[in-house]
């Protein structure tokens, strides 16, 4: 799966989240960090560039319960009708996630809190878009009151960052298993030979156990309550 | 040691151990995976067995 993730921040090289979200994706394979610079865009490459990737990522800070002006412009610009739902519908089947940060309390966005209303409901046009181009609206990814966090908390956000954006089932949790299984693998024949590989070895083989202990048992578990119905 | 402490210990190392901040950030996440797989292996082997004691079907 290869995904685009389009950056929109009027003020970026002073924007520790961004920071943070970019070099956390460092080492990730099949991602392409996309930064959208003001002036005009060039329509044809970047239609071209949404066409190679299977999901989008629209990533921006939230300015007043919206995105920056500049991805905007570049939404009127390039997706033009025949591309998105005209002649052809270039975007199908495609996924479109939003990362959205804010200064603003998680608590604030609910009916009848400081907010008023959930981002569920201000990114709205997002996944009314996403509709139009028989896409599949991934449920939002926010980020809220960064520079808050607790260092745990920020490690947390990291590796749950790493899988919605190259994770192709980051939300179930069988998906979630199978992503840290590969991201091990990929650690082990990096330090190949050094006495970290052979004990990181033995915690892959101990977590694919437990993971097939849980298949098996969830098989178990929906053939008795086939019997049960019956 | 049961396996899964084991694997907690190893992490736990691990976590100390690493000198790049994203591994320090990996290891963590795995710890709470295969702490939430040994949850939901006890929890899903208690419903086998809650659901296989079943009086009215004998």
């Amino acid at each position: 799966m290869k995904t685009l993730v389009i950056v929109a921040h009027p003020n970026l090289v002073d924007s520790g989240t961004q920071k943070f979200l970019k070099t956390s994706l460092a080492k990730m394979d099949s991602v392409t960090w996309h930064v959208l610079n003001e002036g005009h865009f060039d329509v044809t490459a970047e239609q071209d560039l949404l066409q190679e990737n299977d999901r989008i990522i629209f990533q921006f800070p939230l300015y007043w319960y919206s995105a920056p002006a500049i991805l905007k412009q570049w939404e009127d610009e390039v997706l033009t009708r025949n591309f998105v739902y005209g002649t052809g519908h270039a975007l199908a089947k495609k996924e479109l996630g939003i990362v959205v940060s804010t200064g603003d309390r998680q608590k604030g966005f609910v009916a009848g809190g400081e907010e008023q209303f959930t981002l569920s409901e201000l990114l709205r046009p997002y996944q009314a878009l996403a509709h139009k181009g028989e896409m599949t609206y991934l449920p939002p990814f926010p980020i809220f009151q960064f520079a808050y966090l607790s260092e745990q908390a920020k490690q947390r956000l990291l590796v749950s960052y790493q899988q919605y954006i190259t994770n192709s089932d980051f939300e179930s949790f069988h998906g979630q298993e199978l992503w840290f299984e590969q991201q091990l693998s990929k650690k082990i024949s990096e330090v190949q030979g050094s006495s970290n590989s052979q004990k990181t070895a033995q915690i892959l083989g101990v977590i694919q156990d437990n993971r097939e202990n849980l298949e098996e048992l969830g098989w178990t578990l929906s053939m008795i309550k086939d019997d049960e119905d019956e | 040691m049961d396996t899964n402490d084991w694997v907690e210990k190893q992490l736990k190392e691990l976590i100390k151990t690493s000198k790049q901040y994203e591994d320090r950030a990996f290891y963590l996440a795995l710890s709470d995976l295969v702490q939430e797989q040994q949850k939901r292996l006890t929890q899903s082997q208690g419903e086998v067995d809650g659901r296989t004691w079943n009086p009215s079907k004998w």
